[in-house]
């Protein structure tokens, strides 16, 4: 009897315990449930209809997470139409996997200068599924709230929601249309990959490049004291060894950027009809994780140009145009594209510039920290900013883009990437003024201005 | 540190070559510019020659840091187009350049005449070898990037090694007169 139960208590509490350890999994699991639901359920979705209803209004942004060049115009991701929500800013999910000094300190700066700020609710958009969670998961951590999702795939396919691209956003190529061209061949249609550096030596080349990419070495197109572009006669001779016609479709990267678009604005002067940039150069075609290959390839060269250089004649001017447009201020602008400490004479920006100061009466434009740089104009992953932060900070320096504007900094680096992007922005009447304040200060009769420009 | 391999390496050469006075002269001298363990000078006397030699040597050492970094930076490359240009118009306008090469020549044929007159050692010869090295790159090396620097470095190892040769004069003298 006593057996009987001690076999009976064994029994309940051996049901007691499997109980209890099976609601303590059930409690784990649910709990587990519902921290997933908290990690990919940052932000609620949001339909159509809200979002429309909320665009414009003060306390809502909208904010696309997407690439840059989705962003700018290309219909990347299975998009029906390329571009942005009309009044939506660009926060995009690649920036957060940049490797850069202060990113943190950068990022916010960009959030608050984007006006992406927590008191607001915030609709982060993509097509992917995956950016707009990265860029939530980053301002929760932030301390935002109100986090809404979208797929701007919806948006796209109604023809009726207005989106906005830049006019010529063709010119800044993301890396997979570059791929894509080398896939299909250009269609037949002639087409070279450049990568651009200063050297013979070509160290960024040889460390890795583009497949089938020719290296160019700036100096084939620019020599000293002035580093303006060579004689014209020069210039071609320089298309035709690098195999480039009017009609080639050429794409230039390089991994800093500038040198590129500084060769980009000389074949286009020339008269090359079909100009292109990677935009974000060579680290966004490592990020895309296409192929990359270290063999050297040779330049193959062309027997005619096909047409008189240049055919563009006004993309580049020089000092008399220039002159031109300091004495016609009403309708014409001389934009400096360099530091501030350069503008306003504190520094000169170069060891081989020994004068400090700026051309009488050109206005400032922006640029970056020093001469190398170009923080203003670049996103920080080295892409293209968004072209209503720069109308709106060139607004901000007096500068009317309906006007006749030509870009200069020091030796036209600077100056020609900017007005590439003035370019891809849709800007007409736009140049560069090629040897920019070397060439101004060599000559001790320009008038010089320096110190804080006079606002009137 | 190359002087301290060198410096055994001379001293056998003065040794096999003990009979030759020239000869022991020239490495000498060449020791004194190398060494910084020869067992009869002072300290002072090594710090002062380590010293004199760096000094003599900094511009062409600076010249061939500028050439070789011209091929691979291009702030450098820029920054000896800049100064080739001022250069060209001040310190080595052509009159000047021809000056210096006519200075040169005749600072040959002093230095060979005292040789063959047998009035100098190895500061004279090194000071001849400067001279001659001097006139080929004045006249032939000018699409060096750093060019004028080197031009620049030659005349100031030049005018030192004239020191050189005024300082062992003078001390040969006061000796001779003891």
């Amino acid at each position: 009897m006593v057996l009987h139960r001690k076999a009976i208590l064994f029994l309940l509490f051996s049901c007691l315990l499997i109980l209890s350890a099976a609601c303590s999994n059930v409690s784990k699991s649910s709990n587990e449930k519902a921290d997933k639901k908290d990690s990919t359920n940052l932000a609620e979705s949001i339909k159509t209809e809200d979002l429309k209803a909320n665009i414009g209004k003060n306390d809502w942004v909208i904010v696309d997470t997407r690439s840059n060049d989705a962003f700018n115009g290309w219909a990347l991701d299975g998009v029906e139409r390329g571009g942005h929500i009309k009044g939506a800013v660009d926060f995009s999910a690649n920036w957060l996997n940049v490797e850069a000094d202060q990113k943190n300190k950068k990022l916010s700066d960009t959030l608050k200068s984007k006006g992406i700020t927590s008191d607001k609710k915030v609709v982060l958009y993509d097509a992917n599924g995956k950016d707009a969670q990265s860029v939530a998961e980053y301002l929760k951590g932030e301390g935002f709230k109100n986090l809404y999702k979208y797929d701007v795939k919806e948006w796209a396919a109604n023809q009726d929601l207005a989106m906005e691209n830049y006019p010529n956003y063709e010119m800044l190529v993301p890396p997979a249309w570059v791929n894509d061209l080398k896939t299909n061949k250009n269609n037949g249609k002639p087409y070279k990959i450049f990568e651009v550096s200063w050297g013979d030596e070509a160290k960024d080349y040889k460390t890795g490049h583009i497949p089938r990419a020719v290296h160019i070495n700036t100096d084939e197109v620019e020599e000293g004291p002035v580093w303006n572009r060579l004689q014209d006669q020069e210039l071609e001779k320089f298309a035709l060894i690098n195999g480039i016609t009017t009609d080639t479709t050429v794409v230039l990267y390089g991994s800093d950027s500038m040198p590129a678009f500084r060769v980009a604005v000389i074949l286009k002067y020339m008269g090359v009809k079909d100009v292109r940039v990677l935009n974000g150069g060579y680290t966004a075609w490592k990020n895309a994780k296409y192929d990359v290959e270290t063999k050297v390839n040779s330049k193959e060269s062309v027997p005619t140009f096909g047409a008189t250089v240049p055919a563009n004649p006004d993309y580049i001017i020089d000092l008399a145009e220039a002159k031109e447009i300091l004495a016609n201020k009403s309708t014409s602008t001389l934009v400096d594209i360099r530091s501030w400490d350069e503008y306003i004479g504190k520094i000169s920006g170069y060891d081989y510039i020994k004068p400090k100061g700026r051309p009488a009466g050109a206005v400032w434009g922006h640029a970056g920290s020093d001469s190398s740089n170009l923080e203003d104009f670049r996103n920080i992953d080295h892409t293209m900013r968004n072209g209503s932060d720069v109308l709106a900070m060139w607004e901000k320096d007096g500068i009317n883009p309906d006007n006749k504007l030509s870009f200069y900094c020091g030796t036209g680096w600077r100056a020609a990437e900017v007005l590439f992007y003035a370019d891809v922005l849709g800007l007409k009447n736009i140049s560069l003024y090629d040897g920019g304040w070397n060439e101004w200060s060599m000559d001790s009769s320009n008038p010089v201005e320096k110190g804080e420009p006079n606002k009137k | 540190m190359n002087g301290v391999w060198i410096l055994p390496i001379l001293l056998k050469r003065v040794n096999q070559t003990r009979n030759n006075i020239f000869w022991k002269k020239t490495i000498r001298i060449l020791v004194l510019s190398f060494s910084i363990g020869k067992g009869d000078l002072t300290m002072i006397k090594k710090i002062t020659y380590l010293l004199v030699f760096l000094l003599q040597f900094s511009g062409i050492i600076l010249a061939i840091v500028l050439e070789n970094l011209s091929s691979k930076k291009m702030g450098v490359a820029r920054y000896l187009t800049y100064k080739k240009q001022e250069f060209e118009s001040t310190l080595f306008t052509p009159f000047i350049v021809h000056l210096l090469m006519y200075l040169l020549i005749v600072g040959t044929i002093v230095c060979l005449a005292l040789l063959l007159l047998k009035k100098g050692g190895g500061v004279v010869l090194f000071a001849a070898l400067v001279n001659i090295i001097g006139i080929i790159f004045i006249r032939f090396e000018k699409e060096l990037q750093a060019y004028h620097f080197f031009v620049l470095g030659i005349l100031i190892v030049l005018v030192i090694q004239y020191v050189w040769i005024m300082y062992f004069y003078f001390r040969k003298r006061r000796s001779a007169t003891k």
